[in-house]
């Protein structure tokens, strides 16, 4: 969350996150090259080159893997919350990984010849047929899009872009992760019959498929039971929820049923209701917590008070308000939002019911 | 997420997952019989 863009904010715990990740990265292809010189030794098919670059690739996919893991695994369980603080980062680093796995490729295999080395790889006779496809032409498709990804990753290019079409390009992440499974299979997989590395793959697509596609059912699910609508004169309220069920500091879901998800925040004896997309990337504030007496995002940390739905100063990020009713120890909400510089009065649970 | 990314994102995992499985037995099923060395596969024996 910022006020103002500057290029990086680091903080200490970014900075200690960053010098572990780039330690690991260190020690595996470190690793790797030791232990694959006792697997090859010189004068094998697989020299030390060759050795380094499948380090760096190796550890490029595994980079790739995690980061794609985190996300489903937060919204399944909240425990795996804190890994998805920072993971931009984690990308850009996966990144330049990635780029210096392409640069031993290039100055391998295409440096020796009459022409370019990007050339070379563009250009080199491969015939499209299921045992001999142009695996490095996926690989570097895959480059090209992460390297766009990691170029617009700061939240200047988000603004600029506005945060629809910045999280729909970075969506292009499961397009540019499908090219790097064909990469991996029509490459390595397919010239060396490796069975760790095969199950290792094939695991991963597994693992990192079933993850989102169980995340996706469970985030739909309450989608498919919306809060019946009760009708009071000329207006219509969402009949949210119990009084009694809702915890002090722990939001509550509401699904309308048109529109986007509201969220109830009981706050003492103070009771509101606030749209449930966070203003930065929708994420979803139904599943925050508050922390320093504002709701918090479960995926960046952006904040907002539960009493007018503005981020506290010097932010200036909004969220709807909504207009809240206690009847007869019901909730009742007004699905219609409030517009955003005059927001709802905080409903009073104390003394007459209020509206 | 809003609901219509809710429900875009469940419908490319739907249609990712089989294709990535797809990929994967695709490749492996037509593994060449003797792989050759990834220099000699791009330039040819003898460069």
């Amino acid at each position: 969350m910022s006020a103002r863009y500057v290029a990086v904010q680091w903080n200490r715990r970014k900075v200690a996150y960053d010098l572990v990740v780039v330690a690991a990265v260190l020690l595996y292809t470190q690793v790797f090259q030791l232990v694959g010189r006792r697997v090859f030794p010189e004068g094998a098919e697989v020299n030390s080159q060759i050795l380094a670059m499948r380090a760096w690739g190796s550890c490029a996919y595994l980079m790739l893997t995690a980061i794609l893991a985190i996300g489903p695994l937060a919204r399944l369980d909240r425990r795996f919350l804190p890994i998805l603080y920072n993971r931009r980062h984690l990308g850009v680093i996966f990144f330049l990984v990635a780029l210096w796995h392409a640069r031993q490729v290039l100055g391998f295999y295409h440096a020796y010849g009459p022409i370019s080395e990007l050339a070379s790889l563009f250009t080199y006779d491969a015939a499209f047929t299921p045992s001999s496809m142009p695996f490095q032409l996926f690989g570097a498709a895959a480059l090209a899009w992460f390297a766009v990804m990691a170029a617009t990753s700061h939240d200047f290019w988000q603004r600029v872009m506005g945060a629809r079409a910045w999280k729909t390009l970075h969506m292009g992440i499961y397009a540019a992760w499908a090219l790097v499974v064909a990469h991996v299979a029509f490459g390595a997989l397919q010239r060396d019959s490796v069975p760790v590395w095969t199950g290792g793959v094939a695991l991963s697509v597994v693992v990192v498929a079933g993850l989102h596609l169980l995340a996706a059912r469970r985030s739909r699910r309450p989608d498919r039971t919306p809060a019946p609508e009760r009708t009071d004169g000329d207006d219509a309220w969402l009949d949210a929820a119990a009084l009694e069920d809702l915890e002090d500091g722990r939001p509550l879901t509401v699904v309308p049923p048109r529109g986007e998800r509201l969220l109830l925040l009981r706050e003492g004896d103070r009771v509101t209701a606030l749209g449930a997309v966070c203003a930065h990337q929708g994420g979803p504030l139904d599943e925050g917590r508050v922390i320093d007496g504002c709701l918090t995002c479960p995926w960046h940390g952006w904040q907002y008070r539960g009493a007018d739905g503005h981020s506290p100063p010097p932010y200036e990020e909004r969220i709807p308000t909504h207009r809240v009713v206690v009847r007869e120890g019901r909730v009742l909400v007004d699905p219609r939002p409030c517009a955003l510089d005059r927001p709802a009065e905080p409903c009073r649970t104390t003394g007459e019911e209020t509206r | 997420m809003n609901r219509g990314q809710r429900r875009r994102h469940e419908i490319v995992w739907l249609i990712l997952a089989p294709l990535l499985v797809a990929i994967l037995v695709t490749a492996l099923a037509y593994r060449p019989d003797a792989p050759a060395a990834p220099r000699e596969a791009i330039f040819g024996e003898g460069r």
